[in-house]
């Protein structure tokens, strides 16, 4: 994307953010129900979404980084920065979840199906983030890390089906269940729905811009790393046989 | 059950703020990046 | 020529150690959080399964999942009487422990407790919420029409 195509899409992005959490917060009604913890969800479904989202892209960019044909730094990159604004969303939707447990479950937190898988979820990719940051090269880098990246992906499907294969507390998807039964309407569908497309464009813009910020970084290393080696060569023939 | 805003005060409180904190980093940084590439050139 | 003269070793290693620990000790969480935690997952069975598997669970630590029946909620100092129902069968809970928001006629239930004769004691209440949502009606609509 261009500069300014960037600064479109971002300010596309925060507009619609603030129409959700307007509608979200004052126009949407309470759920005769849940009250107004409800509104909790027009957070926790659409971080959720993401979470997925954002791991499915990690490990798409790993297996076309581990096809030798698409094979770039450019897609080992992608998975770091698609895995890193995921853990954020997947924390977020924990915290959020946790926040309207309470007051509806009347628990903070439950060794349920799902709230466990999701828990197992986040932990994984973190550890992913953190094995980002142990290798010498970054061919090594891409090597280690698309093959766990693939295998942590295999929890995703396991955190979504969760709740369909094992009697658990977590209620099913409201609108990806089994019957494809949407059982939300009206003013808040819509909210969510809005919700769901604002924060998707978000996550667009955080994980591009972190793609940019690690290419540059990468770059920086490389030149780095050149030149140490080139010091390094420097020092140990006194004669100047290679000019920095 | 008007003690329920808190729950979502909370929720929406936090979510703004870890996304302004995660956006003001890379924001920053970015900005770091770009100068310090464009100096090295 | 010492090594000495060489660039210095920049604290690379020392990070990528740190990094690999960091790394290795969320594989510990996830591997906790699997093993122990499996058996601490404490299942949650539907009032008919609990009421047909009666002699069989003994006196072991379940979780049963019903609709609370109208008009029998007794509610005591320390937590409640009520009776659950579920795909035509009913339990007796004594349920002892804190009050809870949304416990009323028809909440959808979830006791953790384990059976004393044919009454389940409970010391937990939770209130397991489906996935519908609306402004004006509650999701309890047909456990209230056909009761009333």
């Amino acid at each position: 994307m261009s500069r300014n195509a960037r600064r479109v899409f971002g300010g596309v992005t925060l507009v619609l953010l603030a129409i959700t959490a307007v509608l979200a917060l004052w126009v949407s009604p309470a759920d005769k129900e849940q009250g107004d913890a409800m509104r909790l969800l027009y957070l926790h479904v659409p971080t959720a979404w993401l979470a997925y989202l954002a791991f499915f892209v990690t490990a798409l960019a790993s297996a076309l980084w581990l096809w030798p044909r698409t094979r770039s730094t450019t897609w080992d990159l992608l998975a770091g920065a698609s895995a890193e604004v995921g853990v954020l969303f997947t924390g977020l939707m924990l915290m959020l979840g946790s926040l309207w447990g309470r007051p509806i479950w009347g628990t903070w937190w439950e060794w349920d199906a799902r709230l466990t898988t999701t828990a197992v979820l986040f932990f994984l990719y973190l550890g992913y983030l953190a094995l980002r940051r142990t290798a010498d090269t970054s061919e090594q880098r891409g090597k280690r890390c698309a093959i766990a990246a693939l295998i942590a992906f295999a929890d995703v499907p396991i955190v979504h089906f969760s709740v369909n294969w094992w009697q658990t507390l977590h209620q099913t998807g409201t609108v990806f269940n089994p019957k494809l039964d949407v059982q939300i309407h009206g003013t808040m569908a819509v909210t969510l729905l809005l919700s769901v497309l604002s924060f998707t464009m978000l996550y667009v813009c955080l994980t591009l811009s972190r793609l940019r910020l690690a290419e540059l970084e990468e770059g920086r290393e490389q030149r780095e790393l050149e030149l140490a080696i080139a010091e390094r060569i420097a020092a140990e023939h006194p004669e100047p046989a290679v000019t920095v | 059950m008007d003690h329920n805003w808190g729950y979502v005060a909370a929720g929406y409180g936090i979510t703004t703020g870890a996304l302004l904190v995660y956006g003001g980093w890379l924001w920053n940084r970015l900005r770091r990046a770009q100068q310090s590439a464009t100096d090295g050139d | 020529m010492t090594d000495t003269q060489l660039p210095p070793v920049r604290p690379k290693q020392r990070m990528h150690l740190r990094y690999t620990l960091a790394a290795v000790a969320c594989l510990a969480i996830v591997a906790w959080m699997f093993t122990e935690l499996r058996g601490a997952v404490v299942y949650l069975r539907p009032v008919s399964y609990a009421v047909s598997h009666r002699s069989a669970q003994g006196t072991r630590t379940f979780r049963m999942g019903g609709t609370v029946v109208p008009g029998t909620i007794a509610k005591s100092s320390d937590g409640a009487r009520f009776e659950v129902m579920e795909g035509g069968a009913k339990a007796q809970v004594d349920y002892s422990g804190g009050p809870r928001d949304l416990f009323r006629d028809c909440a959808p239930v979830v006791v953790e407790g384990h059976w004393a004769g044919n009454v389940f004691t409970a010391s937990r209440l939770l209130i397991r919420h489906g996935s519908a949502y609306d402004a004006s009606k509650r999701a309890d609509a047909n456990c209230r029409a056909s009761t009333s």
